[in-house]
């Protein structure tokens, strides 16, 4: 009896954090206007999907960075292109890794989304890129990546003077 | 030092991904040797000798999207296969399976064989041949003609998640254009693929 009050807790929290994670619809062109919206020295687009091996192995850095550099300007959108109807694991994925901010999810067929917002990129996942405050496109790569690469990549931006 | 030459390596992963086939390219790594059942090697430059196309998919065995257009896949190559008998086609597994034990030799032929493949389905082993090509993800199709001139390259249609919805079958319509000797109206489309897991 004891156990099943401490697992409904337990559940009832898990709902709660999962219920408490918005993950918004967004089109390439909505995301680009996110990446420009005022306030970051330096902005790190994400796409990932939940079940793609590379993007989960890179995530809880990119969330550690988000934590660590936010105060010094950095705006992490994280944008997921699992199905629609995989939105609940996405969104304890994010609870799981501790992602409590708003996110996005595709919300646009692969080759609109794709070529609205990078030419360069032709839908390989995980993808990475970096703006500047302005939302100007200063880097760009498929792949995982680390804390160390994604940390040198930033550095500089954030350090830039306005 | 050593993260220095970690992060040169992904710099050098995220520049290479770039260098892409482009259209009107001729057909690269002709004499990359593909493994298949039984370690039987064969090239590109064999399979396609006397042909009037070479169809080639990259692809592998557990990417979400190569298994969503698996079917689509293997009812397009074996169609061509039986009914445009001029048509090489070739699915490559270039996934080291060190990363992803599920794109083994071992795995790749069970899975042609349960599936019914008409057509090789072979493994990059030295990831030499999707390197050649510029591949990064899985599935990505790649369409040559008889003077092995690319003329199409993407996805094979807009919906990897259900056939009957898909509104442009691009992979199909380049076919049959080019068979057809028409010209090919989407000649270069994209699709969300699976990274492939490079030695």
């Amino acid at each position: 009896m004891k156990w099943a009050l401490i697992l409904a807790c337990l559940w009832a929290g898990c709902a709660r954090e999962t219920a408490s994670v918005p993950v918004l619809p967004v089109t390439a062109a909505q995301l680009l206007e996110a990446v420009r919206a005022p306030g970051a020295k330096a902005v790190l687009v994400n796409v990932y999907a939940t079940w793609c091996g590379p993007c989960r192995e890179e995530f809880p850095d990119l969330v550690k960075l988000e934590r660590e550099y936010r105060v010094k300007g950095l705006r992490v959108l994280f944008v997921s292109v699992d199905d629609e109807e995989n939105m609940s694991a996405v969104k304890q994925f994010l609870a799981a890794q501790g992602v409590t901010y708003a996110s996005y999810r595709k919300a646009q067929q692969d080759m609109e989304f794709i070529n609205g917002l990078d030419s360069r990129w032709n839908g390989t996942l995980p993808a990475t890129w970096i703006y500047d405050g302005a939302g100007r496109s200063r880097d760009f790569w498929i792949g995982a990546a680390d804390y160390k690469m994604f940390e040198q990549k930033l550095k500089p931006l954030l350090e830039e003077k306005p | 030092m050593k993260q220095k030459i970690l992060v040169a390596l992904l710099v050098a992963c995220a520049v290479s991904a770039q260098a892409q086939l482009k259209i009107g390219d001729k057909m690269p790594a002709t004499d990359v040797k593909l493994t298949g059942e039984g370690g039987k090697q064969m090239t590109l430059a064999e399979l396609a000798k006397g042909k009037r196309g070479t169809l080639v998919i990259i692809t592998c065995n557990n990417c979400p999207y190569a298994v969503a257009w698996e079917r689509r896949i293997v009812n397009i190559g074996n169609d061509w296969v039986q009914k445009e008998k001029n048509l090489a086609v070739v699915a490559v597994n270039p996934n080291d399976p060190k990363i992803s034990p599920s794109d083994s030799l071992d795995k790749i032929v069970a899975r042609a064989k349960k599936e019914f493949y008409k057509f090789p389905y072979v493994a990059d082993t030295t990831q030499q041949l999707a390197k050649a090509f510029g591949a990064t993800k899985t599935p990505e199709c790649f369409l040559f003609d008889s003077k092995g001139v690319l003329v199409y390259h993407g996805a094979v249609d807009d919906n990897h998640k259900d056939a009957g919805k898909a509104k442009n079958k691009y992979l199909a319509d380049a076919l049959n254009a080019m068979r057809h000797s028409k010209p090919i109206t989407a000649a270069k489309t994209q699709a969300m693929g699976c990274s492939i897991k490079w030695r």
